[in-house]
């Protein structure tokens, strides 16, 4: 009975570190299907494969042993006009975000967009960090999870040419 | 007399909303308008930050971060009438419990910094700047001291913070 208990708990706990958030799930589920929904998923095995290149230069170096640690990266975006997509589903969609534990750490607010830049944890270390951006065409979300630190974060968003990332590069500067 | 004890703190923590939503009120009426940008960190920014290792030689920056529970920013520099929103909120702040600083005038831009105090402890500082078509105002929340600002204007990268570096040499 123990040891069902126990399998049964490691069983839990690695689906839970697997899994992303329910929330990002059922956005992918509601407008997987519109035409010009873009989702896009980078696996920790192929960032692990690539962390294994050899380089001399120490910084690019860093820069693969940081992402050795990823387990995946998730981007979903839609087009607003097309997928009906309105303020109620963003608040929505933000709501049941915060629901699962994330927690907002900069919120940036511009004429026509929003950013919110959310991480959630688990005993202590990050173990996702999410990206919502809402701009008048279109609604993007990108979600980090991993074995994650800010100055990574602030590193990666240099080298990522995102919508709205290029805020999250002077992150490390504050 | 206990419960007029009780009413003297309800007082006082009224006031304390009050003052809280002059700004709210202030960022809530320009976010999101043509050429306003407002950002806010939470506190929980600062937690992560003081965690990031490799920056022992900065402890004393980390110990400042660790106080900070949220900076604000809400900032224009396309907006016709800049001059009168800045006096607008300059008017706001001083009803408020809040004290001038220091002002430092350029050209035609004017900065005014100012402090929430209650002894020894600053719980806000607000720097507000406007010229002739930009405006700003930053709120920095926390459990501050004078010498906790200056050491935090010698590492952020506000335009106009530096202003505050000497500010803990005054008596």
């Amino acid at each position: 009975m123990k040891q069902l208990l126990g399998v049964l708990f490691f069983a839990g706990l690695s689906l839970q570190g697997l899994g992303q958030s329910n929330a990002l799930l059922e956005f992918h589920n509601k407008y997987k299907d519109y035409g010009d929904y873009f989702s896009f998923r980078i696996e920790g095995g192929l960032l692990k494969a690539l962390s294994r290149i050899e380089t001399d230069d120490p910084e690019a170096g860093d820069f693969l042993e940081m992402i050795s640690k990823i387990d995946a990266i998730d981007i979903h975006s839609i087009h607003v006009k097309e997928s009906d997509f309105g303020e109620s589903d963003f608040r929505e969609i933000t709501r049941k975000i915060k629901k699962e534990k994330f927690e907002d750490l900069i919120t940036v607010v511009g004429e026509d967009k929003k950013i919110n830049f959310l991480v959630r944890e688990s005993g202590g270390k990050i173990t996702d960090l999410l990206l919502i951006i809402n701009h008048p065409e279109e609604f993007t979300l990108l979600n980090i999870s991993g074995e994650i630190d800010l100055s990574t974060i602030s590193k990666l968003s240099k080298c990522m040419d995102f919508k709205g990332s290029g805020d999250l590069a002077n992150l490390d500067k504050e | 007399m206990r419960s007029l004890v009780s009413v003297l703190f309800i007082m006082i923590a009224f006031k304390g909303i009050a003052q809280e939503n002059v700004i709210t009120e202030l960022f809530r009426e320009y976010e999101g308008q043509e050429n306003f940008t407002t950002i806010y960190i939470t506190s929980k920014m600062f937690e992560m930050i003081a965690q990031i290792p490799e920056q022992e030689d900065e402890e004393d920056l980390l110990n400042v971060i660790r106080k900070l529970t949220g900076v604000r920013v809400l900032s224009t520099d396309n907006y016709e009438d800049a001059g009168d929103l800045y006096q607008k909120a300059y008017k706001l702040l001083p009803g408020h419990g809040f004290e001038e600083l220091m002002i430092v005038k350029e050209n035609d831009k004017e900065t005014k910094f100012l402090v929430r105090q209650n002894r020894e402890v600053i719980s806000e500082l607000i720097m507000l700047s406007g010229g002739r078509e930009s405006f700003s105002i930053i709120s920095i929340t926390g459990d501050l001291r004078l010498k906790d600002i200056s050491r935090l204007s010698k590492t952020l990268d506000i335009q106009g913070f530096d202003h505050l570096e000497k500010v803990d040499d005054k008596p």
